[in-house]
């Protein structure tokens, strides 16, 4: 039976409720996303006791589906001061699923100095106060829940960033090798914090897998779906091969790769943090250049990677993070970016605004550019431990910003600017400004139809076409991030009809309905206009939907482009 | 003409072992096409679908027929992508 589980820490309770009317056939973003917009006033403190924090797998999370198990988590963001929905992999989302939980709303805030954990299993949900793991990392973490319990059960959980309430905390998802993703951004680390819970477990013994209404029709459709992901060149081939770090090189080659804190679209070493070289330095060293981040993902973009002596340093090491630290802050050495992506995933902190922070944090001249070795040492000695600095570093690039009196800080509500420059890719540049999410190159991923040839192609340099492109995009993302989908369906589902199609078969025969593909794009809108109403209501205006002045007045080389898009013109975004 | 053909993730294969596996330089005479260049290592056009010419976008329906220039940086990608 589907419910919604509800922790109180004001006064330390649990409920299991059924799912109301209103949220019945809602998973992962939708679901998130209708719950903070209900019950979380726009106005209130990120980090106060209004603010709710809600966990939510997928429409399809726990099926039999292809690439189905992420999990979301949402809540007003301490970074954006807006919604924030953000989902990951890991094992957690099907293990919820499987147990029937539709939500876990976790609300209110402790009326003493006491840390607590969560257990979920069939039938039972503990609250409990936590003292042995406080200042864990979420490695050690991970093994410690794993052993407590010992089973591989599920585990969400905040590492030091997060306990200590910084902006750039994010809250990490255990994998099915106990290694760590991330729902990585807008800081909701920090509302875990404030909430004081280091960790939830998860235990789906004793439960069945999700079975669909119709069994015949989902077995069906889910063959049919994930057939596209195969035969699709980029989810059958290119991102298996080499994960997404294989955008170093085109992002370059187009001259889009934001270098030396967004002062330029190429960068000279390159090939030296290139997804083709990190492919040969995994399989010198005997890592895994293909992994699953959770179970039934039939993509694999993620990997191990292991360092000079065949150990284990890193997984799931992304484009973004090796862009953020590798171009943007001139280190050229995959090794030292490795080692810095290992302490980020156990501190618990955003890859991506840690990274821009510290190009910001470079040109304002609090270390080098180029200085791997000074990274790792100010993650793990000032931001893991909190001192004043590691306290202003953990702010995120907007902080840092404020507080060195730097002008050129690329974040778009106070949230850092992702891989991709938005002078000479303009398509997610209208994605960076417009996104109910702050600048998330993942709400409208207008890369693939600038960059990659999927879907089309719209010119990167043009202005022409590309609010329309970043609208379609940020509704048709805003309906798979509900479904429990990983994003990468995307690929297929532009170029493939059948994907879509079959996507919508399997939702269909999941729950006994008949959506739809209107019907899907109706959600995907309505998601979108729920999130921006919030914003709205919580103080962001239209001047928020803007990039920061710099990208309008300077130049960016080799193309020498600026940020040309009028106000009226990004406004219209909205025209839906 | 000479020209720089810069080939990228799989592609890397069809590089000569001299090249250093990143790109080559290659004499191609006047008025050859993006697919000329390709043959001179033996890609199949068909790997191609990614294809710039000094960091500005070939549309696919004009790879066929695109002549190159003298100098000109002629990039190619399989499929590939992520985010």
């Amino acid at each position: 039976m589907d419910k919604i589980v509800r922790i109180n820490l004001s006064d330390l309770s649990s409920k299991i409720e059924p799912v109301p009317a209103a949220w019945v056939g809602l998973g992962g973003r939708a679901l998130t996303s209708a719950v903070v917009a209900s019950e979380v006033p726009p106005a209130c403190h990120a980090l106060g006791a209004n603010n709710k924090l809600v966990f939510a797998p997928g429409l399809l999370t726990g099926t039999a589906a292809a690439n189905s198990g992420r999990i979301s988590a949402g809540a007003k963001s301490p970074l954006t001061g807006g919604i924030k929905e953000s989902n990951a992999g890991g094992t957690a989302g099907r293990m919820l699923a499987k147990l029937g939980i539709r939500a876990l709303i976790v609300e209110g805030m402790p009326p003493e100095d006491k840390w607590y954990s969560v257990h979920l299993a069939k039938d039972a949900v503990t609250l409990q106060e936590e003292q042995e793991l406080l200042g864990q990392g979420n490695y050690a973490l991970v093994q410690a829940v794993q052993a407590r319990y010992g089973k591989p059960v599920g585990v969400i959980s905040i590492g030091p960033v997060g306990e200590m309430k910084m902006l750039t905390a994010n809250i990490s998802v255990a994998d099915p090798e106990s290694h760590i993703r991330s729902l990585g951004r807008g800081g909701l680390g920090a509302v875990m914090g404030a909430k004081k819970i280091k960790f939830i477990s998860i235990d789906d013994t004793g439960t069945p897998p999700v079975m669909p209404k119709d069994a015949a029709k989902f077995k069906e459709a889910a063959r049919i779906f994930a057939k596209t992901l195969l035969d699709h060149p980029v989810s059958g081939q290119g991102l298996p091969t080499y994960g997404t770090n294989v955008l170093v090189n085109i992002l370059n080659e187009a001259g889009g790769l934001p270098t030396r804190n967004f002062t330029s679209g190429q960068y000279a070493d390159h090939d030296k943090i290139s997804g083709e070289t990190m492919h040969d330095t995994i399989v010198a060293r005997g890592g895994q250049p293909t992994h699953a981040c959770h179970p039934g993902c039939q993509i694999q973009c993620s990997q191990v990677y292991n360092d000079k002596d065949g150990k284990y340093l890193t997984s799931g090491f992304e484009y973004e993070t090796i862009w953020g630290m590798g171009a943007d802050c001139c280190i050229n050495d995959l090794d030292d970016i490795a080692m810095a992506d290992r302490i980020m995933d156990d501190i618990g902190c955003d890859s991506i605004e840690t990274a821009v922070m510290f190009g910001v944090a470079m040109e304002a001249g609090v270390l080098p550019f180029g200085d791997g070795k000074g990274v790792v040492r100010m993650l793990k000695d000032e931001i893991g431990r909190g001192t004043t600095l590691g306290r202003i570093l953990g702010g995120g690039a907007a902080q840092v910003g404020r507080v060195y009196g730097i002008t050129r800080v690329p974040v778009v509500k106070n949230q850092g600017i992702p891989a991709y420059d938005p002078r000479a890719v303009k398509g997610i540049g209208v994605t960076y400004a417009m996104s109910t999410m702050g600048a998330d190159h993942t709400s409208g991923y207008a890369v693939a139809t600038n960059i990659l040839g999927v879907g089309g192609h719209v010119d990167p340099l043009s202005k022409v076409g590309q609010v329309e492109l970043a609208r379609n995009l940020n509704i048709a993302t805003a309906a798979i991030d509900s479904t429990g989908m990983c994003l990468f369906i995307a690929f297929p589902a532009l170029d493939i009809p059948e994907c879509l199609s079959s996507l919508i078969d399997m939702i269909n025969a999941c729950f006994g309905i008949n959506l739809s593909g209107d019907d899907v794009t109706a959600l995907g809108k309505s998601v979108l206009k729920t999130e921006h109403a919030f914003n709205v209501a919580a103080g962001l205006t239209k001047e928020h939907d803007r990039l920061p002045e710099f990208f309008s007045k300077e130049a960016l080389p080799p193309h020498n482009v600026l940020w040309d898009f009028t106000p009226d013109e990004l406004d219209s975004y909205w025209n839906f | 003409m000479k020209i720089k053909l810069k080939l990228y993730a799989t592609l890397r294969d069809y590089l000569p072992a001299e090249s250093g596996g990143k790109e080559a330089m290659l004499e191609l005479p006047d008025a050859a096409t993006i697919p000329d260049a390709l043959a001179a290592l033996a890609v199949p056009v068909g790997l191609a679908h990614i294809v710039m010419i000094n960091c500005r976008h070939v549309l696919r329906a004009d790879v066929a027929g695109r002549r190159l220039m003298d100098g000109d940086q002629l990039a190619v990608f399989p499929a590939i992508g992520g985010g």
